[in-house]
């Protein structure tokens, strides 16, 4: 059987280690455009922060690929997929055949028309390793950035920007920051975080133009308004949008990115898409998404890669979510947190909001059920909420108390993945019922040979 | 592949919810006399009705595996143990996913730990300070939880 992965990240070392634990004798090969051991993309901002080593990058160690027998052809690009010969072309005119095609070819950044972008040395974009050097080095001859775009990414790059001592001016086009990511009052409180920290963040407003020489690079940007920002370094982040390039001219069916099935199968039963390239079932909305993140992209991996080599596992679906945070102040935002922007009714809010502590916790219910959540200062519990939104577990009970008394929250799971087992006693059957309880413990055998030892000693 | 694996049970019936288990965690991995420290937190009230147990049950597939973005989190395939390492950068993704409440934050580190089964000892050292005998270390047939678990069902 011969495998071949296009793209070598989260999805792609999923989908290797799952096949390699099914399929032992299978060729495997990776083709990816970039040129290093596979690393962690969402560390790079931590990279351009300084407060992680050259050492520390790779997500794998280096005998990885030797571990898992894969044949690595790295800065490679692939340029066509022929879907009924089976068989891909690299740029420089090798062949490859296939009979199982993973495509994790990830996503590519939505560079906007504005005048003199490209143009300049230092006008750069931020998502992949190289790119950071590229940054790092620019730093060098000034300190003044502008990130144009205030998304997750723009933040990250801010961020670590500012923790690599630059001073930073943060550009939106939208009303407010990180829409995409978090509702209003959320993002009011990630915005005063960031102004506190030093960051100046200037909302509602376009990039005119970005000026600046051919031999220096770089020098600033004009804005809609007229004003003019000084700078050195410029990040475009305005947004990602699934690679998609390679299916394109082919018959497979590309919605906002690849379409699949729970099997992570395209059109063709033999080319199988995930990560951040896939449109899969997304669980709260109940409708196909494509949710970029790390988590989803190995998760996905994995199952495809599971799929690949013939153990079909039915993927139930993912639940779009992100973690960072900004100043040691966590932020986790999951699933349909925003129901009022994207206009769905019959949703029910429930907020605790703690200005003091920097605390705000929303969650939203549709139909007894959890649907997302938005956490910010307080995350102890986040992973219990994340299962009530994957499960989509009924919450009538607990609905009141998730916020407020969260020990019950565990204590609900618990007895539900009990219930979930079929044909096993529930050990411990009701919390509530104080008597069964203690006829238990006194019908237990240790404990009735603990209290004759006890009697005996005495 | 299921590894047969000894784990970290806790008899309600027994737990009085004193949370010596987690200072002895605490003391152990962390050099501090503090519950909230601890990898394992078990409480019980009997008078205010709740009882829950966070500890990490070393999942066939661990979620916080395949969150973490680092790679710092790994599955031994011999003996089943999930454990993390130094090179945490606290981005909390696997806090958000582990179902069970069992990746805890150190805030002073700004890391996430979790339960290794003190592994380099010769047991966990919750099972010995338990005083009533509520933790065990054993490997049962018949678990009542549903463990998560999506890998290949040939054994």
């Amino acid at each position: 059987m011969e495998y071949l992965i296009i793209g070598n990240s989260a999805a792609a070392v999923g989908a290797i280690e799952s096949i390699r634990r099914i399929d032992q004798t299978g060729n495997l090969t990776i083709v990816s455009n970039e040129k290093e051991h596979v690393y962690s993309r969402p560390l790079i901002a931590h990279y351009l922060a300084g407060d992680v080593t050259e050492d520390r990058m790779p997500y794998r160690p280096e005998d990885f690929y030797q571990k898992h027998r894969v044949k690595t052809l790295l800065g490679k690009t692939v340029t066509d997929l022929d879907t009924l010969a089976e068989q891909v072309c690299l740029e420089d005119g090798t062949i490859i055949k296939y009979d199982r095609l993973l495509l994790s070819t990830g996503s590519k950044v939505n560079v906007p028309p504005i005048a003199g972008c490209g143009d300049f040395e230092g006008v750069g974009i931020f998502q992949t390793y190289e790119d950071t050097r590229q940054i790092i080095a620019r730093l060098q001859k000034g300190k003044r950035a502008v990130v144009i775009g205030a998304g997750l990414i723009g933040l990250r790059a801010a961020y670590g920007l500012q923790e690599a001592g630059a001073e930073v001016t943060l550009v939106e086009l939208l009303p407010r920051i990180a829409s995409r990511v978090l509702d209003q009052k959320g993002s009011e409180m990630v915005r005063k975080q960031l102004e506190e920290g030093g960051i100046k963040v200037i909302t509602n407003c376009a990039v005119q133009e970005i000026t600046g020489t051919a031999e220096e690079g770089v020098k600033g940007i004009i804005l809609k308004n007229g004003e003019k920002i000084d700078c050195s370094v410029v990040i475009i982040a305005t947004g990602v949008a699934p690679n998609t390039t390679l299916a394109e001219n082919t018959l497979i069916e590309v919605n906002m990115g690849i379409v699949v099935n729970p099997y992570f199968q395209t059109s063709f039963s033999n080319i199988f898409a995930a990560g951040d390239v896939a449109e899969t079932f997304d669980i709260p909305r109940a409708t196909g998404m494509v949710n970029a993140n790390w988590p989803n992209a190995y998760e996905q991996g994995r199952y495809a890669g599971l799929c690949m080599a013939g153990e079909m596992q039915r993927y139930p679906g993912s639940v779009g979510m992100n973690s960072v945070s900004f100043y040691d102040v966590p932020l986790i935002s999951m699933g349909l947190f925003d129901p009022e922007a994207e206009g769905i009714e019959g949703a029910e809010v429930k907020v605790r909001i703690s200005e003091k502590n920097n605390i705000y916790q929303k969650l939203v219910f549709k139909d007894n059920r959890l649907k997302g959540a938005v956490l910010i200062g307080d995350i102890s519990y986040a992973g219990a909420i994340n299962d009530l939104i994957r499960e989509q577990s009924l919450v009538g009970i607990i609905k009141d108390s998730i916020l407020e008394e969260k020990y019950q929250l565990y204590d609900y799971l618990r007895k539900k993945r009990e219930a979930d087992v079929e044909g096993i006693a529930i050990e411990w059957p009701e919390t509530h019922s104080s008597t069964r309880r203690y006829e238990k413990s006194f019908n237990e055998k240790s404990w009735t040979e603990r209290e004759l030892d006890k009697r005996a000693w005495r | 592949m299921a590894v047969k694996q000894k784990q970290i049970y806790c008899r309600p019936a027994l737990c009085i919810g004193c949370r010596i288990c987690a200072n002895a965690c605490a003391l152990t991995h962390e050099g501090e006399a503090n519950p909230r420290l601890g990898r394992i937190n078990i409480r019980q009230n009997l008078f205010e009705r709740y009882e829950y147990q966070e500890l990490c049950r070393h999942c066939e597939d661990p979620p916080c595996l395949d969150a973490c973005m680092v790679g710092c989190i790994e599955k031994d395939e011999e003996t089943g143990i999930v454990t993390n390492d130094d090179r945490c950068v606290g981005c909390w993704m696997c806090v958000m996913v582990c179902p069970y409440g069992s990746m805890k934050r150190n805030l002073v580190r700004q890391m996430a730990v979790k339960c290794d089964q003190c592994k380099e000892l010769d047991g966990p050292v919750c099972v010995e300070a338990c005083p009533t005998g509520a933790l065990v270390f054993e490997d049962r047939e018949d678990v009542t939880e549903k463990p998560f678990f999506t890998g290949p069902s040939v054994t």
